[in-house]
């Protein structure tokens, strides 16, 4: 039960041995195109504590120069460059023409539903907004390379899917299947489901909603706005579904199909 | 915008008629030209008359055989006046023929004589006359008796042409034709015995006494037209002598008779030449008699076209000339004044002048008084001596309906004119006014009344070219430029943001380093905190901003307001330490809009009353529906608001927490209020606050409009 075991570890604030060294992760080449020296150096410093191998590039070009050589095994991707607002998102669609499985992270300053909404239609993995945990960055950056493992390298499941109803919650893929139909879904969002379908029927509350993110400042607004694409999402394959309810001044709840 | 204290003053279209008003000099000007006109023409007009007067009276000039078969009255004879006749008189003793000028007779004879009247008149070349003699008791002539003094008779003293005496006497038998004789000197016996012929006439015999029409040829008179009458009147039957007698001359006459007074033939043909339609000419001989007459004053033709049309005009056309002759003193009226065929002669003060030597005009009004007429006289000399008057009359009449006719004119044009100006400026200020209220009417809804700018502006009426169209294009531009303001001034919290993220994200890292490194926990906690707080404020500040386009993308969905007022107030209640008590109508209510903000808005209104309720009071919420909208009442009982800040209450950035009410976790910015009514705007509904009536507390009112504005 890794989800659970997330969430029972990570908290608001991630303790300090969260992104402890982990030799699990040894080999994995990480690039970092940050324009901030001092976030820059606070990225690297905790990833290679989790032994990545870490490059750093400040501006656009360097860093396409450099990647086109040696593809890393995943970028993190701020979108403003120096001068160049569009930067990371160019960067993005150049990367990407040259190796189309690579996982890119956006990690920006960024924050508005448009820009998210453009990083992910480029093809990148997951798109988180600044400011970020170390912790929640550290434990992302580990699902998404689980994810490439798996997509890499299909194996069968070592644990079964979590079925509620015709929900189909795949924990390791991190994939979740609606009548038998992939969501394309961000972590967060996958977290979200996971969260609500744990106990279908009891609500859960904001707060709770809030831990599972595992970002670093949330706000009801936000739970409210990822609820609001996720049921679109499900809608985009069952114009019926209502399975998440609002529980009006505390949270949301699964309902339970009939 | 509100209009309330609005000073209302005349508006613009009144402010332009009055102005207008200055048109209506137009006709008066009109006015005041026609009457220096008219008399400019007066002035003329007697100008003219004086010439032609003058020129008339040249042709007179030292024509003094004109004016001497009237020799200068040597007698003190009382004169025959001898008036032109407009037309042949049937002998037939009775008066109707003589068209009421037998009212000029002239009476002659005293008691005891027999009293007599007379009239002579003049038509082509004869002499007619009218005699009426008053006897009760006449006596005829007796068949048998050759005298002819034996009876009532009527006695002819003339002088012929050949200056001679000639005597005619009248007698009858009864009412009849009579017969003239010629009689000797004294008056008995006709020679030669034969009836005198030229000398016509009837006799008509009443209770009054009898009536002669005689008629006679004007050559029977000589020159000196002298011509006197006697009436014998014989009382008794049987004696037949002439009791008494009376004449138009006295018994003492030395042979010489009443001068008959007649006009000049020569002259009249003279001036018949001249003669105006319109115009009055007069001849007066030295004491000033007439002696010549031509013309008329009366226009004929136009009051033959009056009495044609009489009928036939309509009243307000009537109204009309009756109102245009009082402005400029015209009168419809048949012109009357002194008859050319009854007078004899004339007094005027114009002809004295005239008389002294000295040309002049002179302006009075005619004798009916209703009619100006202007006379000119001249005299007519015969070396130094006036031995005539030229008179030119002529009425104001021409001139009069020349300028009632341009009155008439100058009135339709003016009318047609003012009326055309009227409707014109009426249009014309409709139309300003229009555009100016069209214009006001934009600028107003340019911005809410809060002063936010609306995402569309739209100014009509900038194509025009005019000062209203400057104004429009200066609001638009003026509007353009304040909606770039705010624009600017409301991406402010989302640069702000995206700007602070970055310094934010440095610091949330590097504690976290901090962390890791077993750094100091208390500081670093507060750190975080700090950092926590700032990341709320600017969430804040951007989720306000933004917070129109997030509702304008929401799904907009109906929502059962009951249920999801039940379920919030259940769940708020498990952990609010306040007792929450919710109303709500007994059908389900149901409304359009987007849950999740309704959620918001009553969390704002939820925390607010639970932040003011005083301790152990409970919270009301109350759902009621009216027809177009409903409402969410949340009442708690505490503190009241007071009236100056009930405006400012959900304005961004004021709040009415004090330091004390403010606490560590929680930031009061003074959004939650102003979102709130966002929220309640943008679902076609507002958000009003007031105390309760006896000041235990307050009560928010939130409404939602039934039909969603944003629904597409």
């Amino acid at each position: 039960m890794a989800v659970k075991r997330d969430l029972i570890q990570t908290k608001r604030y991630a303790s300090p041995n969260t992104f402890k060294r982990r030799e699990t992760h040894l080999s994995y080449k990480i690039a970092i195109v940050e324009d901030d020296p001092d976030q820059r150096h606070n990225y690297a410093t905790a990833l290679e504590k989790q032994g990545y191998e870490i490059s750093v590039y400040a501006e656009r070009a360097s860093a396409r120069e450099a990647m086109s050589r040696t593809m890393p095994d995943l970028v993190v991707l701020d979108i403003i460059l120096g001068n160049e607002i569009d930067a990371g998102f160019q960067l993005c669609r150049e990367l990407l023409a040259i190796e189309a499985n690579l996982p890119v992270l956006f990690l920006t300053e960024r924050v508005d539903e448009i820009d998210k909404i453009s990083g992910l239609r480029l093809g990148a993995w997951d798109y988180q907004p600044k400011p970020v945990s170390l912790g929640f960055l550290v434990e992302r950056i580990a699902s998404l390379l689980r994810l490439k493992a798996l997509r890499d390298d299909p194996t069968p499941a070592t644990r079964p899917a979590h079925e509620t109803g015709h929900l189909s919650i795949d924990e390791d893929a991190m994939q979740i299947h609606w009548r038998e139909q992939l969501l394309e879904l961000t972590i967060t969002e996958f977290r979200l489901i996971a969260a609500l379908a744990r106990r279908p029927g009891y609500p859960v509350a904001y707060e709770a909603l809030m831990q599972a993110t595992i970002q670093q400042y949330v706000t009801r607004n936000t739970i409210n706005t990822h609820m609001r694409n996720i049921r679109r999402k499900f809608c985009g394959l069952d114009s019926a579904f209502a399975c998440i309810g609002n529980e009006y001044g505390h949270g949301y709840r699964w309902v339970q199909e009939d | 915008m509100k209009f309330g204290s609005r000073i209302i003053g005349p508006r613009l279209a009144s402010k332009l008629l009055l102005a207008g008003c200055v048109l209506l000099l137009i006709p008066w000007l009109g006015l005041q030209s026609l009457r220096a006109m008219q008399q400019f023409l007066t002035d003329g007009q007697a100008e003219a008359q004086l010439l032609t007067a003058s020129g008339i009276a040249a042709l007179l000039h030292g024509r003094r055989e004109l004016f001497d078969d009237n020799p200068a009255s040597t007698s003190q004879l009382a004169e025959l006046p001898l008036y032109p006749l407009p037309g042949r008189i049937l002998l037939d003793g009775f008066a109707e023929d003589w068209q009421g000028l037998e009212q000029r007779s002239q009476h002659y004879g005293e008691a005891p004589g027999p009293k007599f009247s007379l009239i002579i008149g003049e038509n082509k070349q004869r002499i007619y006359g009218l005699l009426k003699v008053h006897d009760s008791s006449p006596v005829y002539r007796h068949p048998a008796y050759l005298r002819l003094d034996h009876s009532d008779h009527v006695r002819f003293y003339f002088k012929d042409a050949d200056n001679n005496e000639g005597r005619l006497l009248i007698t009858f038998e009864g009412s009849g034709k009579i017969t003239a004789y010629a009689v000797d000197e004294d008056w008995r016996i006709a020679t030669p015995g034969n009836p005198d012929y030229r000398l016509q006439g009837y006799v008509d015999i009443d209770e009054d006494g009898y009536s002669i029409e005689f008629s006679l040829p004007l050559s029977m008179l000589g020159e000196q037209h002298q011509l006197g009458l006697a009436v014998a009147d014989v009382d008794d039957p049987q004696q037949r002598t002439i009791a008494h007698m009376s004449r138009t001359f006295p018994q003492i006459n030395q042979g010489a008779y009443n001068r008959v007074l007649i006009r000049s033939v020569a002259t009249e043909a003279i001036i018949q030449g001249l003669q105006r339609e319109e115009a009055q000419i007069w001849i007066f001989d030295s004491v000033l008699h007439v002696r010549a007459i031509a013309g008329g004053l009366a226009d004929q033709t136009e009051d033959y076209l009056n009495a044609e049309q009489q009928h036939a005009i309509p009243l307000w056309q009537s109204l009309i000339d009756a109102i245009l002759g009082k402005l400029i003193g015209a009168s419809s009226q048949q012109l009357k004044d002194f008859d050319p065929l009854q007078t004899l002669s004339r007094d005027d003060a114009l002809l004295h002048t005239a008389m002294t030597g000295l040309g002049s005009t002179q302006r009075r009004a005619s004798l009916d008084g209703r009619h100006q007429i202007i006379a000119a006289a001249q005299p007519i000399l015969d070396g130094d001596s006036v031995i005539g008057v030229v008179l030119i009359e002529q009425s104001t009449a021409t001139i009069l309906s020349l300028q009632r006719h341009s009155l008439q004119h100058i009135a339709l044009l003016s009318l047609l004119s003012l009326s055309a100006i009227v409707i014109v400026l009426l249009l014309f200020s409709a139309r300003l006014t229009w555009r100016i209220t069209r214009l006001g009417s934009d600028t107003d809804r340019a911005s809410d009344e809060w002063g936010r700018m609306q995402q569309r502006v739209d100014i009509r009426g900038t194509h025009a070219g005019d000062e209203i169209g400057d104004l429009s294009r200066n609001i638009e531009q003026l509007l353009a430029r304040l909606t770039r303001y705010q624009q600017f001034l409301s991406a402010i919290p989302r640069t702000l943001r995206h700007e602070i993220n970055n310094p934010l994200n440095t610091a949330a890292t590097s504690l976290e380093h901090l962390q890791s490194q077993g750094g100091d926990k208390t500081y670093i906690d507060s750190a975080q905190r700090g950092l926590q707080r700032i990341s709320a404020i600017v969430d804040s500040l951007a989720e306000a901003a933004s917070l129109g386009d997030a509702l304008n993308s929401d799904e907009i969905l109906p929502i059962n307001l009951s249920a999801l007022l039940t379920t919030y107030f259940k769940n708020q209640s498990r952990r609010c330490p306040l007792k929450i008590e919710l109303s709500t109508p007994d059908d389900d209510v149901w409304v359009q809009g987007s849950d999740i903000h309704i959620e918001q808005l009553l969390d704002k209104l939820f925390d607010n009353a639970v932040d003011f309720a005083t301790h152990d009071t409970r919270i009301e919420i109350r759902l009621s529906t009216t027809k177009s909208h409903c409402f969410i009442g949340v009442k708690n009982y505490g503190p009241i608001i007071k009236e100056v800040e009930m405006a400012e209450l959900f304005q961004l950035f004021h709040s009415r927490r004090s330091s004390e009410h403010a606490n560590a976790n929680s930031q009061h910015l003074g959004l939650g209020l102003y979102i709130a009514r966002l929220i309640c705007e943008r679902h076609g509904g507002d958000l009003t606050v007031e105390n309760l009536s006896q000041g235990e507390g307050v009560i928010f009112s939130a409404s939602i409009a039934f039909t969603n504005p944003n629904k597409k």
